[in-house]
């Protein structure tokens, strides 16, 4: 531990633009939660009220189904689809194929599009009206075109589909890293001894990248519990209260209901959830550092 | 001859022979430019122990990728056992090879790596576990097979690696300059317990290496190559003693052997620095002589010489001398607490034991 109490003063920058930029506002969150403030007239009073009523809402209950599944669903595409790649990616460079470069820049420029522009690219493609792009090429080859947004349990898939679409990039950068970081000799050392493909990856691919495997589940996971504009632009948390998850519910709650109490109170949860994902991530870091 | 030979032992057991290898007009080409392997041909017995070895980037180290699948083969044959392998894969030749980094299984205990091929190859739990048992009593691993590699030493690694090779008595043992990261007493442990392991368990094995003590302590048949050509294959002794090439002269030996130019005649030799001696050799022509340190000796005529520096090495000395005829020399001779650097003495060369090669092609010339 430094004693000099001069260290402060360089830390002082940092702690204040952090503090400034999320300290206060998480903070002006709490209070918020505890009052009963709406986007129409300043705070009167404080109370449990807001939390009472939020978390008493029927809807919660689906809206916490909803954020479960599409989280549950997105993570672990995200996750095989980042994998995926990433491995493609590493043998193509390998084998030195052309276009490796482009193919890692479009998997990259999909990662840069802002979510609302995300939700409204996929919106089109699912649209079921005559210019739908995806259902027009069901038609094309025959098939009977399908209900993506519409239909409650489709438009959790069309949710996913499209979030995974966007999110994969993140998770082949972290797992091209960790795959590029296997000492190649590990594998000549399995061929050797007879490992087919298969079970290189099972047995060297697989362990080898356990850390970064862990690591990225976990921030998926909290970038997905997050997302809300993607959903908000592709189906508005519909049909009905389908694609309805927490952040969305928040988002709504405050922006169209005005309710700045129990959009607070919700978005504690939220943060609460997120923070225990956290803890997780840096207890996992820290046991690798460790060994 | 086929791996599936079998001859007895004296517990009775089949123990299996190892198999032969050859290796016929071997090219390996990375792009443009030389090749790396340039045309090689081999023929290794059953059980045998052959060294490759020479300089970095003589292609020694490529020769064994390609025996072990690792690399394909441009041009060429290469056969195991008789059988051209060419088309196999390195998880179907049934070699074991052990990595100069070792590339042990990080996430794997010693027991897992060195049951890991076994396993891949279809040997059941138990039948590893029996397997892994024995050669890691071989090896004297039997206190370790719980722990990471990550927990172990340089020496104790390479055991595991040469566990991993053992165990699954694979046709050829393929060394991949398996003691270059251990220390100097570490390595001459490893040198003779490798040694003993082929005794023990004979398998043909390929070993390379860029150092010619290795490779003249631990060989059966020393193969040295030379931009991915070979020089010369014999025995260390036929090596040492009959190099066919300035090459070969030059690599094998330490201290090396000193050369001097200079023209052979009816006369004898003479070299460029003017001196002359007698010598029996048919060839008429420029020649490069090479001496080995043990072919000069001290007396009481010969070419004047200082003494530079010594390196006493207690059963030896070993003595640099500056001389006008040779320049720079080492002298093998006995120890000596009398001599000092700077003292003067006249050097012998015994042309019995010289060396003559052509100037030009750098071949041996008799």
């Amino acid at each position: 531990m430094i004693r000099d109490r001069r260290v402060w003063l360089w830390f002082a920058p940092v702690m204040l633009v952090l503090g400034g930029v999320y300290l206060v506002p998480v903070a002006d969150v709490i209070r918020f939660s505890f009052s009963d403030a709406t986007l129409l007239r300043p705070v009167t009073g404080y109370g449990l009220d807001g939390y009472r009523a939020a978390y008493n809402d029927d809807s919660l209950g689906v809206v916490l189904r909803n954020t479960g599944l599409f989280t549950l669903l997105s993570v672990i595409s995200l996750q095989a689809m980042g994998l995926a790649i990433a491995l493609l990616l590493v043998r193509g460079d390998r084998r030195r194929l052309y276009g490796m470069g482009a193919l890692r820049t479009i998997v990259l420029a999909a990662w840069v599009i802002p979510g609302i522009a995300n939700g409204l690219i996929w919106q089109m493609l699912f649209s079921e009206a005559p210019f739908g792009a995806i259902n027009s090429t069901l038609r094309l080859i025959g098939l009977a075109p399908v209900a993506w947004l519409s239909d409650p349990g489709n438009a959790m898939i069309s949710a996913v589909i499209a979030n995974v679409w966007q999110g994969s990039a993140f998770s082949m950068i972290v797992f091209y890293a960790a795959r590029r970081a296997v000492d190649p000799v590990l594998y000549e050392a399995a061929s050797v001894d007879g490992a087919s493909p298969v079970a290189q990856f099972i047995f060297i691919t697989i362990p080898q990248m356990r850390g970064a495997l862990l690591v990225n589940s976990i921030l998926v996971t909290i970038q997905t519990l997050n997302t809300f504009d993607t959903i908000l632009a592709l189906t508005g948390g519909g049909p009905g209260r389908a694609t309805e998850v927490l952040s969305l519910n928040i988002f709504n709650r405050v922006f169209y209901s005005y309710d700045l109490g129990g959009g607070s109170a919700l978005a504690v949860l939220l943060l609460a959830i997120s923070m225990a994902l956290t803890v997780i991530y840096l207890l996992v870091l820290m046991r690798k550092g460790a060994r | 001859m086929n791996m599936t030979t079998a001859r007895p032992d004296p517990s009775g057991q089949a123990v299996p022979l190892g198999a032969t290898l050859q290796l016929r007009d071997l090219v390996k080409r990375y792009g443009p430019g030389p090749a790396a392997v340039d045309g090689i041909n081999l023929d290794v017995a059953a059980n045998e122990f052959v060294v490759l070895v020479g300089p970095s980037g003589c292609g020694k180290s490529t020769t064994l990728r390609l025996i072990a699948g690792l690399e394909e083969v441009t041009d060429g044959v290469i056969a195991i056992a008789g059988d051209q392998v060419n088309h196999l894969g390195a998880a179907a030749r049934d070699v074991a090879m052990v990595f100069q980094n070792y590339a042990l299984y990080p996430h794997m205990n010693v027991a897992q790596n060195i049951g890991f091929g076994l396993r891949r190859r279809g040997a059941s739990r138990a039948e590893a576990k029996k397997a892994v048992a024995e050669a890691a009593e071989i090896l004297e691993l039997t206190e370790l097979m719980h722990r990471l590699p990550g927990d172990l030493s340089g020496g104790q690694k390479q055991r595991v690696a040469m566990g991993r090779a053992i165990v699954r008595n694979p046709r050829l043992f393929l060394f991949d300059e398996p003691l270059s990261n251990l220390d100097a007493r570490l390595r001459l442990t490893m040198r003779t317990e490798i040694k003993r392991l082929h005794a023990r368990v004979p398998t043909t094995t390929i070993y390379v290496t860029h150092d010619q003590t290795e490779a003249m302590t631990m060989a059966d048949r020393v193969v040295v190559m030379n931009a991915g050509k070979i020089e010369q294959i014999g025995t260390p002794m036929e090596i040492y003693d009959a190099p066919v090439s300035r090459f070969v002269a030059g690599f094998v030996g330490a201290p090396a052997m000193t050369f001097a130019d200079g023209m052979l005649d009816d006369q004898g030799l003479t070299l460029n620095t003017g001196l002359h001696l007698s010598c029996t050799a048919q060839h008429r022509g420029p020649v490069t002589l090479g001496l080995r340190p043990e072919a000069l000796t001290l007396g009481d005529s010969g070419m004047a010489a200082k003494l530079d520096m010594l390196e006493p090495l207690g059963a030896e000395t070993l003595a640099l001398w500056q001389t006008e005829a040779l320049g720079a020399v080492w002298v093998r001779m006995p120890p000596d607490p009398t001599l000092r650097p700077g003292a003067t003495a006249h050097l012998q060369p015994d042309m019995t034991r010289a060396h003559l090669f052509d100037p030009v092609t750098g071949r041996r010339v008799t």
